[in-house]
């Protein structure tokens, strides 16, 4: 074979190899890059679906403290109703017998197991007109109860009849023995009921007693105290009780078709479930359920306000868990729930469409590559050959015609001039030599 | 004019462009004796002596 043909040959497998080589590096890196931004893009479309979630569950607790708080505006400023001071100043002159009277009146009097019963009608009352106001407010919010005392704890105006008169610390009650009516200290103790005496006790005169379960109604309630002031003096007055329906307050922030979601639910310090979007509202209060074993609740345990979580849900599914703890007295916390297959699907048709996406990239790259190596290998075989034509194969050619002639005797015999300096230039050297010595012989 | 310039006329003249190459790759202090070398052995004492004369 001719050192041309040779040196073509060598070129074009090593062109082949190379290509072959390049071409299966770049589908191996496309195949990389494809992995890597599939897994990355799964994992980052997996943490934006879960600030989502978290966004969610922050949104609605920062709804619910903040409408918690125009309640208790609402319930401070009914303190500050004329009316209201109107019946605390006139009873604050009255004697302890002459408001029982008007809270339970001896002419229809009833009593419960010997103990008198308050008679819950307004016009008996130091002030029909306060209690009408209060009936008048439990018929326009979500207040079921509200009842106002004096400064000594007595019941004076109320929305419907209350079960004691007295919340103070003598707590008057006034029984039937022997078929008259006598007055008794019931049980005393010091400042009158608990949630009487904090509202008394406390800087603000408000307080907030936590959310209890009321069985009867099968819902929830907060009672909210605050003080009544004279406008004017700012001598303490009495207080006022509003019971509130927290029950169906919180009911109204977990819809969970509103944020396409498969459940809302508030639960208390303890796990217990206070409301839930779902449709069986047997879990609410219910002692044998609880989210404190789910992964989310331990971080609310040491103190995270808010954050998401890959969890079990309530029927054990996988899920993706936003949560966020309200600053509220009760510190409940919003949790909402996503099933993962609902927040996987859409990432999974986004990542087909990217890796789609990267392998028509990585084809249509390896096209170019390809095509690239062709052009790249036809210009290198065609310098190639030139120049091992016209360097390497035509010289030798020559100087063998030239070696046949000297070998006739024919010293007469042109050699290649080369401008390169090689090899071939050190032949042609030799054969110069060879043949001036040649002539040189034949001249002597 | 330099030894290498002498010596590399002197090699195209009595063999030719390939040889007279040969003399870039000679430093200027042996490429008398290189080239000297070549001619006594191919060309003969009597060329020898003619490119000796040249390059002193």
């Amino acid at each position: 074979m001719k050192i041309k043909y040779l040196i073509f040959v060598i070129i074009l497998t090593v062109l082949i190899v190379n290509s072959a080589a390049l071409i299966m590096f770049t589908n191996s890196n496309i195949a990389k890059i494809s992995d890597v931004t599939t897994q990355s893009s799964s994992d980052e479309l997996e943490n934006i679906a879960g600030s989502n979630i978290e966004d969610i569950a922050i949104g609605i607790r920062d709804s619910v403290d903040d409408q918690m708080g125009n309640q208790y505006d609402m319930v401070k400023s009914w303190v500050q109703a004329p009316v209201l001071i109107d019946a605390a100043i006139t009873a604050s002159g009255m004697s302890k017998e002459d408001l029982y009277e008007d809270w339970s009146a001896s002419a229809t009097r009833v009593y419960d197991e010997g103990e008198a019963t308050g008679d819950g009608n307004p016009d008996n009352d130091v002030s029909p007109e306060a209690s009408r106001f209060l009936m008048r407010l439990v018929a326009q919010t979500p207040y079921p109860e509200l009842f106002i005392t004096d400064s000594r704890g007595y019941a004076i105006a109320a929305s419907a009849a209350t079960g004691d008169f007295d919340q103070g610390p003598d707590d008057w009650r006034v029984f039937l023995e022997n078929g008259a009516p006598v007055y008794k200290k019931h049980g005393p103790s010091p400042g009158g009921e608990g949630w009487y005496k904090a509202a008394n006790e406390a800087a603000d005169g408000f307080f907030v007693e936590p959310v209890e379960f009321d069985e009867s109604s099968r819902t929830w309630g907060i009672a909210i105290m605050k003080q009544i002031r004279n406008p004017t003096t700012n001598a303490y007055l009495g207080q006022i009780k509003a019971q509130f329906d927290y029950g169906t307050f919180i009911k109204g922030f977990v819809d969970a078709n509103k944020y396409n979601v498969a459940e809302i639910l508030v639960v208390d310090q303890d796990g217990t479930l206070v409301a839930t979007s779902a449709v069986d509202q047997s879990a609410v209060n219910n002692d044998a359920i609880t989210v404190s074993n789910m992964g989310f609740f331990s971080e609310v345990r040491r103190g995270k306000t808010n954050g998401y979580s890959f969890d079990r849900d309530l029927q054990g599914d996988q899920a993706l868990v936003g949560y966020a703890v309200s600053g509220d007295v009760n510190k409940h916390v919003v949790v909402v729930v996503k099933k993962l297959s609902d927040v996987k699907q859409p990432i999974y048709a986004f990542i087909t469409g990217i890796r789609s996406n990267i392998n028509d990239i990585g084809s249509s790259l390896i096209q170019n590559v390809m095509l690239i190596a062709l052009l790249l290998g036809i210009v290198t075989l065609l310098v190639a050959y030139y120049v091992s034509t016209q360097q390497i194969s035509a010289p030798i050619e020559e100087l063998t015609v030239a070696a046949r002639k000297v070998g006739r005797g024919e010293f007469d015999v042109s050699l290649p001039m080369l401008k390169a300096k090689n090899e071939v230039t050190e032949l042609t050297s030799a054969m110069e030599l060879v043949l001036a010595g040649f002539k040189s012989m034949k001249k002597k | 004019m330099a030894k290498k310039d002498i010596c590399k006329q002197f090699m195209t003249e009595k063999f030719g462009p390939s040889t007279a190459a040969l003399v870039d790759d000679m430093t200027e202090d042996n490429c008398v004796e290189e080239c000297g070398k070549k001619i006594k052995t191919f060309l003969g004492d009597a060329a020898y002596q003619e490119f000796t004369k040249k390059v002193q």
